[in-house]
């Protein structure tokens, strides 16, 4: 099988701290990879570091290319973590999907991009607010619209962090079907950093789970070891995990509200 | 009116005026959206360095001022994009140098004939044919790269990361922008002046900005709101006969408070 991602001995170091320390991982493609860990354990940056936007140091491949080669083909897509947009700015959801499209130096969009943007707005449910300023759209819906817009890009693998943050309940469900189902269809590799560990448990291929180092990477079972969990997450490893139905004897406490 | 605008100076003007208004309607669109004004100000100011030491040595004002705005806008630019000083620290800094050795280079130069003046604010009626010339093919330069590059301009103002990792060239980008001001700042030396040329390169994109969601509107109407404010500040200064390039920033105000006061996207005032 080909590897989408090859991550060898990486170490970060931004303002004079060591952020990530000997990182080695591989993700083949077509699957899907869960990082999770606690907040300011270095997943943002991890991705950052992959796609080439912080200096790092070790190797790093993505399908055979540098992270800037990679970025120059087109073929990663990326969903930052979310951040606070200008209400007024004047773009429209449906610009911001055909954004995705505009790619290199130079380059039109491609001749069916108003059929895609239509495409990618209807699967993350948001073609009714296709005219409406993305800016004044909520988190959740901007969110959804700037999945629309990785989408959009029809990159080979995508890296998306915390692409929940702020989604309600019901589309989060959604959109785990949608990337379970892109993954399906177009083989698509999808590197996801998330928060409800619990839940993504059953929707993912490996975990990662990092804080500084990388703790665990393999089959998501990690998720419910207790000592897994101990050594990424500290003694609040107990409040950790979001439990879920198909998660049993796990050794926590539901702490769900009995869901 | 017919009379006056069958004057060779007046058509010069109306000509340089238009010319103006088109390249910094459209700037004005990504010095809004980027907050970037301040970075105006600072390159048009550090302009003024460049045109006094072409004054001390003897040499076209306009060739120092040229190099001067370009190695404004490009260490502002490496300065902002770094991050270690605060942007508007090193603005304040560079600026008020550049003044101050202008300052110091008029006074070597001890040539009074010189209309210091002139270069601060301009005048659009004293313009000649090769002011022209020179306002004509950098604008079809400048126009040509923002048609290229508007839509990966109008990316890398809304999400830098992403633009960057779908490879787009944004710091490429990001210094032709600023080099596209410089060029511009001193091709309107003449008609506005070094200090008030910022206010053109941001009221019109501000008074657009309060009015619509769209882009491609938004730099339309900008250019709409340049044009306009040019053309009656033309004519008001020469029919009350007022300095040109102040009359001109004064109408782009009114017209800026105008849309201020009808409030078209009905925001929330404090
Ligand atoms: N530019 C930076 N300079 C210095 N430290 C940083 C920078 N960016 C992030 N960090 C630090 O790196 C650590 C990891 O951050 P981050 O990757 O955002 O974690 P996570 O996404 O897992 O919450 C944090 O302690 C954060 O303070
Ligand atoms: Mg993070």
């Amino acid at each position: 099988m080909k590897k989408a991602l090859r991550v060898s001995g990486l170490n970060v170091t931004l303002s004079g701290r060591r952020i990530l320390e000997n990182i080695s991982f591989d993700v083949e493609e077509g699957k899907i990879l869960g990082i999770v860990g606690p907040n300011g354990g270095g997943k943002t940056t991890l991705l950052k570091a992959i796609l080439g936007l912080v200096s790092y140091e070790g190797e790093i491949s993505i399908f055979g290319f540098s992270p800037a080669e990679a970025r120059k083909r087109g073929i990663v897509g990326y969903l930052p973590q979310r951040s606070l947009f200008d209400p007024d700015f004047p773009l429209k959801a449906k610009d911001v999907v055909a954004l995705g499209m505009v790619k290199g130096w130079f380059g039109k969009l491609p001749s069916d991009w108003k059929e895609r943007v239509e495409h990618y707005l209807k699967l993350v449910n948001m073609e009714e607010w296709k005219d409406y300023p993305f800016g004044k759209l909520s988190g959740g819906q901007q969110q959804r619209v700037s999945i629309a817009r990785v989408l959009a890009g029809e990159p080979q693998i995508v890296f998306l962090d915390e692409p929940n943050t702020g989604v309600d309940v019901v589309a989060q469900e959604d959109f785990y079907q949608l990337l379970t189902k892109l993954n399906r269809e177009l083989n698509l590799t999808i590197v996801m950093v998330s928060h409800d560990i619990g839940v993504i448990s059953s929707y993912i291929h490996e975990v990662a789970c990092l804080n500084r180092v990388l703790h665990y990477h393999g089959a998501p079972v990690c998720l419910t070891q207790p000592e897994i969990l101990k050594k990424v997450y500290g003694p609040a490893a107990d409040r950790v995990l979001v439990h879920d139905e198909k998660c049993e004897n796990c050794g926590y406490p539901d702490i769900s509200g009995g869901k | 009116m017919i009379e006056v605008l069958s004057m060779p100076f007046m058509q010069r003007a109306i000509t340089g005026g238009l010319i103006l208004a088109v390249i910094a309607g459209v700037l004005s669109v990504f010095i809004v959206l980027k907050r970037l004004s301040f970075i105006g100000v600072g390159i048009s100011h550090t302009a003024f360095g460049g045109v006094a030491l072409g004054v001390l040595l003897g040499i076209n004002p306009y060739v120092t001022a040229i190099i001067f705005a370009l190695l404004g806008a490009i260490s502002i630019g490496s300065i902002s994009r770094r991050g270690m000083i605060h942007e508007d620290t090193s603005i304040g800094i560079l600026f008020a140098t550049a003044m101050a050795l202008g300052v110091i280079f008029i006074a070597l130069a001890k040539n009074y004939n010189v209309d210091i003046m002139g270069y601060l604010f301009g005048n659009i009626l004293s313009l000649v044919d090769s002011d022209i010339y020179l306002a004509v093919a950098v604008g079809v330069l400048i126009l040509l790269f923002l048609a290229i590059f508007f839509r990966r301009m109008i990316f890398a103002a809304f999400d830098e990361e992403v633009a960057v990792v779908n490879g787009i060239p944004v710091a490429f980008l990001f210094y032709m922008f600023l080099s596209i001001v410089a060029l511009t700042i001193v091709i309107s030396i003449k008609m506005v002046g070094i200090i008030l040329i910022s206010a053109m390169l941001v009221i019109p994109g501000a008074t657009a900005y309060m009015i619509t969601y769209d882009f491609l509107l938004l730099t339309i109407l900008s250019v709409l709101f340049a044009i306009a404010g040019v053309l009656l500040g033309l004519f008001a200064s020469f029919w009350f006969n007022l300095p040109s390039g102040a009359t001109i920033v004064v109408t782009l105000t009114f017209l800026f408070l105008i849309v201020l006061a009808v409030n078209p996207k009905k925001r929330v005032i404090l």
